[in-house]
C-alpha cells in the first residue's frame, strides 16, 4: 500500500495530536510544523484516502456551537497506520545511509 | 458586530451542498464553520467569509462529488437492458418472429422506396427545370409529343417570355447507329442517339467531363457519354477527335466537342450520343422541313423566363400555331392544337405517342409506394401486436416491481427500452439483409441503387424502426404501469377487452391488406396470361430479324436473299420498313372513292417488299399479296380490315377499288389489291389501327429490316451460319440480329417486371402477416392451456379444441377478405383500364383470393392449435 508524501504528513499529524485529531486541529498543526496552509478540501481528500486505506479509524465526537451544531470527526492511527509510518521511515533511513556526504542524526 | 455578517456565507454553503457527497457534509461543513469562526475572531468576518469561499471552491475535487443522478440513471439503464435481453432470450421463437418480421418488412419496403425515389429523381437536376416545357400536340385521334420543325423557332422569335428553345429529333430506326473510330476495328452500334439544336445545353443541364454547354454550336459536332468515350478513346481527352457515323445513305464525319457523365443525372432523354442538327447527313432534310402540319418529329422544348404565366403562354402558343397552320390544317382536313407539358413531369406522367424513350409510369409508382407502405404497416402492426400480447404476460412482473417500489416512470422506461431494443435489433438485421439483397434487386430492375446514396431512405428507415419501437412500447408501458400493484398481481389484466379488440382490429387490417395483394397478384397474372395468349394475327415465333443499318446492307439485301436461299433452315425471307412490335410512326391521310380530301382517314403506312405477308404469317382475307410479276404494284396497296372499314368499304367488295391521298395539292391514287386480317403491328397496349402495306418506294422510310422465317434444331448454329453469309455479303457492316418474339415481348418488360416485383413483395407481405398470426396463435394457445386441459379432461376431442382455437382467427380473416374485395376491385379496375385489351374480373377470383388468405391463416393457426390440443392435460393442470 502506497503512502503519499502529503498523506504521510497528515498521518504524522494525526499521530502527534493523539486524541484531539480532527479536521481543524490537523490543519492547524500542519500549518505550524510545515509552514504551508493546505486547503480543507485537500486535507479532507487525504483523510478520506487514509481512511479507505485503513491507516486511520474515525469516531464522531460531540456537537459544538462553533461548528454550527455539527459533530467533530476524530481520527486515530490504527496499528496498520503506525506500521506504515515505521516502514516509510525505515525506507528513508535505508536509502539515506547510502548517500555519501549526507549526514543524518539517527537514533541508532 | 452585525449578527448577520457573522455567520458563514449561505450561498457558499448551498453551493457546497449541491455537489458534496451527503456522507461528507457533516464533517466538512463542521470543519469549515469552526475555521470560519476562528478566522472571524482572529481577523475580520469579511476575511473569514472570503476564506470560506476559497475553501469551498478548493473543495471542487472529484473525490468529494456526489454520485450524480446521471450515474443512477446509467445503472437503471443497465438494469433495463439486462432484463430486456433476458426477456428476449426467454422466448426465443417469439422474439425471432417479432424481430425478423419487422426486418423483412422494412427490407422489402426500403428496396421499393429506393426504386420509387430513383424514378422520382428524373429530370429534377436541370437548372430552371420548372420553367422548361415541351410542346405537344393533340389531334382528333391522338396525343403526340413532337411538333413540326418550324414551331420551335417561331415560338422563340414571337414571344419575349421565351428565354431559349431547343429541338430534338429522334428519327425512328436511327436511335441506334453505327459509330466508327479512326481505326477499322473500333466500330460499335450505339443506342439512344439523338439530333439536337445547338441551344440544347442552354435548356438542359448536363454534367460535362470535357467540353461545355457550347459544345454543339458548330456544325457536324458530336457530344458523347463517358461510356462511349471510353470505348473509343480510353481515358484520353477526346475533344477534337473525329468520329464517323454510318447511316443507310452514307458515312459522315463528326468532331467530338463534349463528353458528359451519363450516370450523374437521370432524364427522360436517355442520350448516349447527341449530334448537332446542323450537319451533312440529315441537316439539309431538317432545313427543308417548312411544313407546319407534316413531319411532327421534332421534340420541342422551351425555357420561359421566370414569372411567366404558363396557362397564358400555352394559349399564345396555340394561337400562334392556329394562325400559322390553320389554313393547311383545313385543307388537309384535320385539326391539331398545341399544348405544354411541364418538363419535370414528362418522365412519370407522359406516355403518349412518339416519346423520346420509354418513360416511367405513375400508376406503377403509386402501386409500388402503396405496397411499400403496406409492408411497413404490416410489419409494424405485427411488431406492436406481438409486443403488446407478450407484455400482458408480464402483469405479475409489473405488480411485483410496483410492490418493491418502482416508479411508474421507471416501468415506462423498462418497457420502452425493451421495445426499442427489439426494433434496434430489427434495424441491424434490416441493414445486413439490404446489403445482401440490393445487388439482386439491382440486377432485376437494371439500376445501380444503393441505400448509402439515398440519405432520405436511410433516415426514413431509422426513423420508422424507432417509431414502431416507440409505438409498440407505448401500450405496455403506459397501460400496464397504470394498474395498481394488487390488480396487476392478481392477474386481472388478462381480461382487458380493449387490448383484445385492438389486437383483433390489427389482425383484420393486416389480412385486409394481404388479401388485396393476393387479389392483385391473381388479376395481374390473369391479365398477363391474357395478353400473351392474345391472337396477334401473325406468327411471332421463329422469326429472325437482321436490321439493315448501312447503305451497303440495304443495297445487298437481294444478294443476301439469294445467298441464304440455299440454307434449308431459312424458309421465307423479306425486307420491310418495320416489323410487328416496334414503333410505327409513318402515316398518311387517305380518302375513299367519292370523298373529298377533307373526308380522310388516318392510316398507318408500312413499306414492305415482296413476301412480307407470307413471311410473317399474316392472314390474307381477299385478293393477293405483292409480287414482282406485277409491274403496276408500285401503285398497289394492301389494307387491313380496320382500314377497309374506316374508309367505308366492304371487305367482300373492296378489291380493285381506289384509295387516294393528297400531297402538295396533288391527288395520288392507289389500288386495293388485297385485304389482310387485323394483326397487332404494335404492342398490345395499342388497339389495332387502320394499316396500309405498300411496296412503293415513295413510302419507304430510312429503316429496313431483313426478316426471316426460320426452322432449326439449333438456333445458335443457324445464327452463326447466317453471320458468315452476312460477313461475306456486307464486309463493312457489323452483324446484328434479334428474334421477333423477344422484341415483341420487350414491350411488356415493364409489366412483366412490375408483376414479378409485386408478386415477390406480396409473398413477403403474406409471410409477415402469417408470422404475426403464428405468434398471436401461439400466445392464445399458451393463455388457454388450462382451459384446454379442463376441456380435455371433460372429454373434448382434439378436433373440437382445434376448432375452438382456430375459429376466432378464421372469423377475423373472413372479415378482412370481405373488406378487401371491393377495395381490390376498384384498384385493379383502374390498372386494367390502362390496357387496350383487358380481362374482366370474375367473381370466382375473389373467392379464390379469399380462400387462399383463409387457408394461409388457418394453416398458420392450426399448427399452434393442434400442438396445444395434443398436449397432455395432466401437464397443464398439475400445477393447481
Amino acid at each position: 500500500m502506497k503512502l503519499g508524501a502529503f498523506e504521510e504528513l497528515v498521518l504524522l499529524a494525526i499521530g502527534a495530536l493523539g486524541d484531539d485529531a480532527y479536521g481543524v486541529t490537523i490543519k492547524e498543526i500542519l500549518k505550524e510544523k510545515t509552514g504551508k496552509k493546505p486547503s480543507i478540501g485537500a486535507l479532507h481528500s487525504a483523510l478520506y484516502r487514509l481512511e479507505d486505506k485503513e491507516f486511520v479509524t474515525t469516531h464522531e465526537g460531540g456537537a459544538t456551537a462553533e461548528r454550527g451544531g455539527r459533530r467533530k470527526k476524530y481520527y486515530q492511527l490504527t496499528s496498520y497506520g503506525i506500521r506504515i509510518l515505521e516502514e516509510a521511515n525505515e525506507l528513508r533511513m535505508a536509502f539515506s545511509r547510502n548517500i555519501p556526504g549526507l549526514n543524518l542524526k539517527t537514533q541508532e | 458586530m452585525d449578527r448577520k455578517s457573522n455567520i458563514p456565507p449561505k450561498l457558499a454553503q448551498w453551493l457546497l451542498l449541491r455537489f458534496l457527497r451527503e456522507d461528507y457534509a457533516e464533517e466538512v461543513l463542521g470543519d469549515l464553520d469552526e475555521k470560519f469562526y476562528s478566522v472571524s475572531q482572529k481577523s475580520t468576518p469579511l476575511k473569514a467569509k472570503l476564506n470560506y469561499w476559497k475553501q469551498v471552491i478548493q473543495y471542487l475535487r472529484p473525490f468529494a462529488f456526489k454520485r450524480s443522478k446521471h450515474s443512477i440513471r446509467t445503472t437503471m439503464l443497465h438494469h433495463y437492458l439486462k432484463v430486456s435481453w433476458r426477456n428476449i432470450l426467454r422466448s426465443k421463437g417469439f422474439s425471432f418472429i417479432n424481430v425478423f418480421g419487422l426486418a423483412f418488412g422494412l427490407t422489402a419496403s426500403v428496396l421499393i422506396m429506393m426504386y420509387v425515389l430513383d424514378e422520382w429523381s428524373y429530370d429534377k437536376h436541370h437548372v430552371g427545370g420548372d420553367r422548361i416545357y415541351r410542346i405537344a400536340s393533340e389531334s382528333d385521334t391522338d396525343k403526340w409529343v413532337a411538333v413540326p420543325a418550324p414551331v420551335g423557332g417561331a415560338i422563340k422569335e414571337s414571344f419575349p417570355e421565351v428565354e431559349t428553345a431547343a429541338r430534338l429529333v429522334r428519327i425512328p430506326g436511327f436511335e441506334t447507329i453505327l459509330l466508327k473510330g479512326q481505326k477499322a476495328e473500333k466500330q460499335f452500334f450505339e443506342t439512344n442517339v439523338f439530333y439536337v439544336d445547338s441551344t440544347f445545353f442552354d435548356v438542359f443541364t448536363y454534367d460535362f467531363l470535357y467540353g461545355d454547354a457550347d459544345a454543339l454550336s458548330k456544325p457536324n459536332t458530336i457530344v458523347i457519354s463517358d461510356d462511349v468515350a471510353t470505348k473509343f478513346f480510353g481515358d484520353a481527352n477526346p475533344i477534337g477527335e473525329p468520329l464517323t457515323i454510318g447511316l443507310s445513305f452514307g458515312d459522315f464525319i463528326y468532331t467530338v466537342t463534349g463528353v458528359f457523365d451519363r450516370e450523374r443525372y437521370k432524364s427522360h432523354i436517355p442520350a448516349n450520343v447527341l449530334l448537332s442538327m446542323d450537319n451533312n447527313d440529315i441537316g439539309s432534310w431538317v432545313k427543308q422541313q417548312q411544313s407546319w402540319i407534316f413531319n411532327g418529329l421534332f421534340h420541342t422544348y422551351v425555357k420561359v423566363r421566370p414569372g411567366t404565366d404558363s396557362e397564358a403562354f400555352e394559349r399564345k402558343v396555340d394561337n400562334l400555331y392556329q394562325a400559322e397552320a390553320g389554313e393547311d390544317l383545313e385543307q388537309a382536313g384535320f385539326t391539331k392544337s398545341l399544348y405544354l407539358q411541364p418538363m419535370e413531369d414528362i418522365y412519370l406522367h407522359s406516355n403518349l405517342g412518339y416519346e423520346v424513350a420509354s418513360n416511367g409510369n405513375m400508376t406503377y409508382l403509386i402501386i409500388f409506394s402503396s405496397i411499400a407502405l403496406f409492408l411497413v404497416v404490416i410489419a409494424c402492426v405485427n411488431f406492436m401486436n406481438l409486443s403488446t400480447a407478450k407484455s400482458e404476460q408480464r402483469a405479475k412482473e409489473v405488480g411485483l416491481r410496483k410492490v418493491v417500489g418502482a416508479f411508474r416512470s421507471s416501468l415506462v422506461g423498462q418497457f420502452m427500452m425493451e421495445s426499442l431494443l427489439m426494433s434496434g435489433l430489427a434495424l441491424i438485421i434490416t441493414l445486413i439483409l439490404l446489403q445482401l439483397v440490393t445487388p439482386y434487386f439491382n440486377g432485376l430492375i437494371s439500376r445501380e441503387l444503393s441505400l448509402w446514396n439515398m440519405p432520405i431512405v436511410l433516415v426514413l428507415l431509422v426513423g420508422l424502426t424507432f417509431a414502431s419501437g416507440i409505438v409498440s412500447g407505448l401500450y405496455p408501458s403506459f397501460y400496464l404501469s397504470s394498474f395498481g400493484p394488487a390488480a396487476a398481481l392478481k392477474g386481472s389484466l388478462k381480461n382487458s377487452y380493449s387490448a383484445k379488440a385492438i389486437r383483433q382490429g390489427l389482425v383484420v387490417f393486416q389480412f385486409t391488406i394481404s388479401s388485396i395483394l393476393i387479389l392483385g397478384v391473381i388479376l395481374i397474372n390473369q391479365q398477363m396470361q391474357y395478353l400473351s395468349s392474345q391472337e396477334l394475327g401473325f406468327d411471332k415465333s421463329h422469326k429472325l430479324i437482321l436490321p439493315l443499318k448501312t447503305g451497303e446492307s440495304i443495297q445487298n439485301s437481294e444478294l443476301l436473299k439469294s445467298q441464304l436461299r440455299s440454307n434449308s433452315e431459312v424458309q421465307q425471307m423479306t425486307v420491310g420498313g418495320v416489323y410487328p412490335g416496334i414503333e410505327l410512326v409513318t402515316d398518311m391521310l387517305f380518302f375513299a372513292e367519292g370523298k373529298t380530301s377533307q373526308e380522310n382517314v388516318d392510316i398507318q403506312t408500312t413499306y414492305v417488299e415482296g413476301n412480307y405477308i407470307e413471311t410473317l404469317g399474316i392472314e390474307l382475307l381477299k385478293g393477293r399479296t405483292f409480287s414482282s410479276e406485277f409491274k403496276s404494284d408500285t401503285n398497289a396497296v394492301v389494307l387491313n380490315e380496320s382500314a377497309i372499314k374506316a374508309l367505308g368499304y366492304d371487305v367482300e367488295s373492296a378489291l380493285g377499288k381506289q384509295v387516294y391521298y393528297a400531297l402538295n395539292g396533288e391527288r395520288y391514287a392507289m389500288r386495293i389489291i388485297g385485304v389482310v386480317a387485323d394483326y397487332h403491328f404494335e404492342s398490345l397496349q395499342h388497339e389495332i389501327e387502320p394499316l396500309a402495306l405498300l411496296i412503293s418506294p415513295a413510302f419507304s422510310g430510312p429503316t429496313r429490316y431483313f426478316i426471316m422465317d426460320v426452322q432449326s434444331a439449333s438456333y445458335t448454329s443457324l445464327v452463326q451460319s447466317i453471320e458468315r453469309v452476312w460477313d461475306e455479303v456486307n464486309p463493312g457492316s457489323p452483324f446484328q440480329y434479334s428474334f421477333l418474339d423477344a422484341d415483341f415481348e420487350r414491350n411488356y418488360r415493364k409489366e412483366m417486371l412490375t408483376m414479378q416485383l409485386i408478386q415477390s413483395f406480396t409473398l413477403i407481405a403474406i409471410v409477415i402477416a402469417c408470422l404475426g398470426l403464428f405468434g398471436l396463435a401461439a400466445f392464445t394457445a399458451e393463455r388457454k392451456t388450462k382451459e384446454i386441459g379442463v376441456r380435455k379432461v371433460l372429454g373434448a376431442s382434439v378436433g373440437q379444441v382445434v376448432v375452438l382455437l382456430s375459429s376466432e382467427f378464421a372469423r377475423l380473416v373472413l372479415i378482412a377478405v370481405v373488406i378487401a374485395a371491393p377495395i381490390a376491385y376498384f384498384m385493379m379496375d383502374e390498372w386494367l383500364n390502362e390496357f387496350a385489351y383487358r380481362i374482366e374480373m370474375s367473381w370466382w377470383v375473389f373467392l379464390v383470393a379469399g380462400l387462399i388468405a383463409m387457408t394461409m391463416a388457418i394453416l398458420t393457426v392450426s399448427f399452434q392449435a393442434i400442438k396445444a390440443a395434443l398436449s397432455n392435460p395432466v401437464k397443464s393442470l398439475r400445477s393447481e
